[in-house]
């Protein structure tokens, strides 16, 4: 009841642009957006970081409110839950600027390296080329061959490759991690032996007459041993890491939501 | 949608777990000393950059594919720390990023470090650049700078999937010394095999508390290893409770905890 008279009143104050208000609702958006920055910018330091903190204590208390409050057990909704998609395109909109200011980082180092004909010039020329054509081919011509080719037989065929070439790093890494130089080394290269034979049919079969279960001789087939170290003693583990990163997480959302978090943010700049 | 009415037993146990974590905060700003163990990982920082300096040769930071998050704003307090050293110093950074919105916050972190550590004027704005936020194109472009730059020192702190062994193992065959941190457990084992050192779980949100000692830090991190105490305990409680017949699985405080 109470969500659907909020949602009617904002409904009221903002009502659906149609026709030519939509550029006219989006100029004003964007007058009024250049109007906060100046206006923040002007701010004296304190102030500045006291709006900063008010703003980031509201946004999480919203999602906190969203999730704490009592929910209409036919809906499954509370009397914010309707903002819940307005706020997240809030999130979405500002990560669209943060995407034109990535690019503008791209074209600027990669533009001077070629302007000033820096070593490798010629691969920025290649990168700003590929921006160009892949932005086109994005904005014009979508349903297009070309389009669907660029991504598929290009971009794609490139993610592979790359994601190919770890092949032949885990065998360097997994050569540097079982070298034997220490107890935990001989250790881990054991447990990663006996993991790796209880999962494939080779190593399996090394111990197939073996009962299955029912008696203690079935402890010593493979699979029944490397099942254990996967089951008894490495998820326990990384459940543990799971809790204290969980716990962790929760500590530091505290921290920022409170804007607790001191040193590296909005700290120097507020203290001049 | 997930609300705290689904489940009002995780939602009490969480809002408890963070009372404790803010009232830790609270003693430790009132003036309250608390220890914390060594972590070797973060302990070699400093050593790190001292071996960037020795070479000559720049020291790369590597935020992984971290969003501006909790992970990715972690890994840039980190990283503050690293650029003031390495600004006393007078070396070289390079920071790829793979988030845009993560990549104009590191951009102002990165310039307000060179300014704490008292060398404005050497803050290169080319030092932190936004590559790609396409997986395998971000890995390309790491591991291209690793061999073209030969990096002396590689930080790898944040969101790390499977790109996590090609930055790694570049950075092994160019002689980088490395240190990692990464809450992606999966992303572990490939940083234990292939770097200097690793941090694990818990201590890559311990990171800040450890570097910069600043009480509000502490005392979060001491809050939550309280809460992981509890936790702990409520295991322990749970497995005497399963193993004593009479209490069993239909005992209140299982049933309490068992998901249904």
């Amino acid at each position: 009841m109470h969500s659907m008279n909020l949602q009617r009143l904002l409904g009221s104050a903002f009502p659906k642009a149609s026709g030519s208000w939509i550029w006219i609702s989006i100029l004003l958006a964007a007058l009024g957006c250049v109007v906060v920055f100046f206006a923040l910018q002007a701010l004296p330091g304190r102030a500045r970081k006291f709006l900063i903190a008010a703003v980031t204590f509201l946004a999480g208390l919203f999602y906190a409110a969203e999730f704490f409050l009592p929910v209409d057990p036919k809906t499954d909704e509370n009397f914010l839950t309707f903002a819940v998609p307005t706020v997240g395109n809030v999130i979405n909109v500002l990560a669209a600027f943060t995407l034109g200011l990535g690019v503008f980082s791209l074209v600027r180092i990669h533009g001077t390296k070629v302007v000033k004909l820096r070593e490798g010039w010629e691969n920025s020329v290649v990168l700003l080329l590929g921006i160009v054509v892949m932005a086109v081919a994005g904005l014009e011509f979508e349903d297009t061959r070309f389009y669907r080719s660029l991504f598929r037989d290009v971009l794609n065929s490139f993610d592979a490759a790359m994601f190919a070439t770890l092949a032949f790093f885990i065998i360097s890494a997994a050569y540097r991690a079982f070298r034997v130089k220490s107890a935990e080394a001989t250790l881990l290269m054991f447990a990663a032996l006996i993991v790796m034979l209880g999962q494939i049919p080779i190593g399996q079969y090394l111990t197939h007459w073996l009962p299955e279960k029912g008696s203690y001789a079935s402890l010593f087939r493979l699979d029944n041993i490397s099942n254990w170290l996967l089951i008894t003693v490495n998820a326990p583990a990384i459940r543990a890491i799971g809790f204290g990163l969980g716990i962790g997480g929760l500590a530091i959302a505290m921290r920022l939501w409170l804007s607790l978090e001191r040193g590296a943010f909005f700290e120097a700049k507020a203290d001049n | 949608m997930t609300h705290a009415s689904d489940r009002w037993e995780s939602a009490l146990l969480v809002a408890l777990l963070a009372a404790i974590v803010l009232f830790t905060i609270i003693t430790a700003q009132r003036g309250r000393k608390y220890f914390i163990r060594r972590i070797p990982g973060l302990n070699a920082i400093d050593e790190a950059v001292g071996r960037a300096t020795e070479m000559g040769r720049p020291i790369l930071m590597v935020p992984g594919l971290s969003g501006l998050g909790v992970v990715g704003l972690q890994a840039l307090t980190i990283f503050s720390y690293i650029i003031k050293t390495a600004a006393n110093f007078g070396n070289r950074i390079m920071m790829p990023v793979a988030d845009s919105a993560l990549y104009t916050v590191a951009e102002e972190v990165v310039r307000d470090s060179y300014a704490a550590a008292g060398r404005p004027e050497d803050y290169d704005s080319n030092s932190v650049y936004f590559l790609s936020d396409r997986q395998f194109a971000f890995a390309s472009g790491v591991a291209g700078t690793i061999f073209r730059e030969k990096v002396a020192t590689s930080f790898l702190f944040g969101d790390f999937f499977a790109e996590s062994l090609i930055f790694a193992e570049a950075g092994q065959s160019v002689g980088a010394i490395q240190v990692a941190g990464t809450v992606q457990t999966t992303q572990l084992p490939f940083f234990i095999a292939s770097c200097d050192y690793t941090i694990i779980g818990d201590e890559y949100y311990a990171a800040s508390a450890y570097i910069s000692r600043e009480p509000t830090l502490l005392g979060s991190l001491v809050g939550q290893d309280y809460c992981k105490i509890l936790v702990l305990l409520v295991i322990l409680i749970g497995v005497v409770g399963m193993t004593i017949p009479q209490l069993g699985k239909d005992w209140g405080f299982i049933q309490w905890f068992t998901l249904k």
